[in-house]
């Protein structure tokens, strides 16, 4: 018996508007910067999640769109201390992490943050947390990047119950083979959407098949396998 | 079931460091173990900076940064270790984790708004450390961070136990750095949780926390090396607090279930573990609530430390720095003293001393907290 997705949902803006998130408090929808929201409505549309369920949450830059607004903060002469609501919704986990403390969730909750390979680091994680404790929800997003930062993309969000006891197993490695991306232009370069690829070949994978997931080191590529 | 993995080799880099690149580990923890503080004052703030780093190599100047120089130079004094690792099992056997609450905001913060070029990713990014770290190190196994504010870099020790348990890799290179930005001093400015004078962890005047920068690194493997002095991480505990983005429970509920999850893990009674190096940060609230999540599981008999007196708070980074802390304690045989620390509140009864003290044990623990309520136990053994 393996480990397999058994519930799936990914959110990206051309896709569909984001609709009322009912997983967060109305204070803290009010409160919550977009990445947060992003994760909140995949999370909730995923089926949310029971307060011992381990959460892994996966984003190369996090919510840099407040990390960059604490920086115009500074930058205004004679700020002495930035907003505390921005500033602890700067830190890299704040996303999930709101999410759970609105749900008083108590479980393990983890944070993982990668270059290109951010899918594939994201999702072994995941993996091998399911191993260990069981039924494991993993959330990849990551927000349109400000332009010093590379690529221009738009938003991206998923989140996946990995459930053990399943026919199929999920494994993860590194192949020779190169990774060509699929995506459409919008979502091109967004470090968290290969998964969008990888979510409808779980439909229809079988025994052997297997996913080139995203690109890894040295030209190298992650694989998803069917086992 | 028990899952112990081997600490082959670690390194230490933060406030208390002196001396060349060959001593900066031994000279950072005989000063801890002296009652030597690595803080100072600047800007009317205590700090723990880190001096003298060492420079980048062309090949990682990719990367310049103050935190890939301070990730450089702490791994430096270890690189024949990885060496050894990388030829014993495969350059794509051995994984890199890091664990940074920063990673490069500060390049960032330095370069803002016009400076910022299209290199910024690979100068910002919490990736671009691992990957830096391979390309030093020739490595090729998966690479990654883990941000969770202060408990990320003892998050990772969970993850290696998990990449090694699970036949993924058969060493991993950890490594917790974080360096010192105006953007979080001013962050815990807003928050009203620096102190302006020593921080006094678990005092009854305690008033708030000092930052510090540092890095901290280990070597663990699936196989013990074989030497007199060994040691293992025994215990891993993880768990949240579903209660406040910035608060603990005053009760310390989710640090409580954290440190009973650590002992289930390690298969260990609290009478078995020699002592306990408490994150202990200095505010109000935090360490009230540890104090009293600590009484609840193990008493007020075991001693108990913080060393954020020593280094400051080095926020993404304490999680190694505290664990190699604590292995060294249960290699002297000694905790450090809670500099800082002259009286507790009534309602505290845990063990504190201003001074070193000798401990008698083969386990210890060690705690880091986070926003979020991110809370992480480990529990190492002396072998």
């Amino acid at each position: 018996m393996g480990i397999w997705p058994t519930r799936s949902y990914a959110w990206w803006e051309s896709q569909r508007a984001l609709p009322p998130i009912s997983i967060l408090s109305r204070s803290a929808v009010r409160r919550a910067a977009p990445l947060t929201k992003y994760c909140a409505h995949v999370m909730e549309e995923v089926g949310g999640f029971e307060p011992d369920t381990p959460i892994v949450f996966g984003s190369c830059l996090g919510s840099i769109s407040v990390l960059f607004s604490l920086l115009e903060q500074m930058a205004e002469d004679g700020v002495e201390g930035l907003s505390p609501i921005r500033f602890s919704g700067s830190v890299h986990h704040a996303p999930a992490s709101t999410v759970g403390v609105s749900n008083a969730h108590k479980g393990f909750l983890n944070a993982i943050s990668a270059n290109e390979d951010l899918s594939a680091m994201a999702l072994l994680e995941a993996i091998m947390t399911a191993n260990e404790h069981g039924e494991t929800m993993v959330v990849i997003a990551e927000e349109a990047w400000p332009p010093a930062f590379g690529p221009v993309f738009e938003p991206f969000a998923a989140a996946l119950v990995l459930t053990p006891g399943q026919d199929r197993n999920l494994s993860l490695q590194m192949s020779s083979q190169p990774y060509q991306s699929p995506l459409p232009d919008l979502l091109d370069g967004n470090p968290a959407a290969p998964i969008q690829h990888l979510m409808d070949w779980f439909e229809t994978a079988k025994v052997g098949e297997y996913h080139v997931l995203c690109p890894a080191l040295n030209g190298k590529s992650w694989v998803a396998i069917c086992e | 079931m028990k899952r112990e993995i081997f600490i082959s080799d670690y390194a230490l880099l933060c406030a208390t460091s002196s001396g060349s690149e060959g001593a900066q580990t031994q000279s950072a923890l005989d000063a801890i173990f002296e009652n030597k503080s690595g803080l100072r004052k600047e800007k009317n703030r205590y700090i723990g900076r880190v001096e003298n780093l060492r420079p980048l190599p062309t090949t990682l100047h990719p990367y310049a940064t103050c935190q890939a120089q301070l990730a450089y130079s702490t791994l430096f004094p270890m690189s024949a270790s990885i060496q050894k690792a990388r030829e014993k099992w495969g350059a794509e056997r051995v994984a890199v984790l890091v664990g940074t609450s920063t990673g490069g905001i500060a390049w960032t913060e330095s370069h803002y708004p016009n400076a910022l070029q299209g290199s910024a990713f690979i100068k910002h990014g919490f990736g671009a450390i691992a990957t830096m770290i391979q390309t030093q190190f020739d490595l090729a196994g998966p690479a990654y961070t883990i941000s969770t504010a202060c408990s990320s870099s003892a998050q990772i020790f969970g993850s290696a136990r998990r990449l090694i348990s699970q036949n993924i890799a058969d060493a991993v290179l950890l490594l917790g750095v974080d360096t010192l930005c105006d953007l979080t001093l001013q962050g815990f400015e807003g928050l009203g949780l620096l102190s302006k004078e020593r921080c006094r962890p678990f005092d009854i005047e305690r008033d708030g926390i000092n930052i510090g920068e540092a890095g901290g690194a280990l070597l663990l493997e699936r196989e013990r090396l074989g030497q007199r002095d060994s040691f293992a991480l025994r215990g891993f505990g993880s768990a949240s607090d579903g209660y406040h983005i910035t608060r603990p429970p005053p009760d310390g509920e989710g640090a409580a279930r954290t440190m009973q999850f650590a002992l289930d893990d390690a298969e260990l009674s609290p009478k078995d573990v020699a002592a306990l190096n408490a994150h202990g940060t200095g505010t109000l609230e935090n360490d009230r609530a540890e104090s009293t999540a600590i009484q609840s599981i193990f008493g007020t008999e075991i001693p108990v430390v913080s060393t954020k007196g020593f280094t400051g708070h080095t926020l993404g980074a304490c999680g190694t720095v505290d664990a190699i802390i604590s292995i060294e304690s249960l290699k002297r045989q000694r905790l450090p003293g809670t500099i800082g620390f002259k009286k507790a509140e009534e309602a505290s009864k845990i063990s504190l001393d201003a001074n070193p003290v000798d401990i008698a044990g083969k386990f210890i623990a060690s705690n880091s907290f986070a926003f979020g309520g991110n809370n992480v136990t480990l529990i190492f053994e002396k072998l």
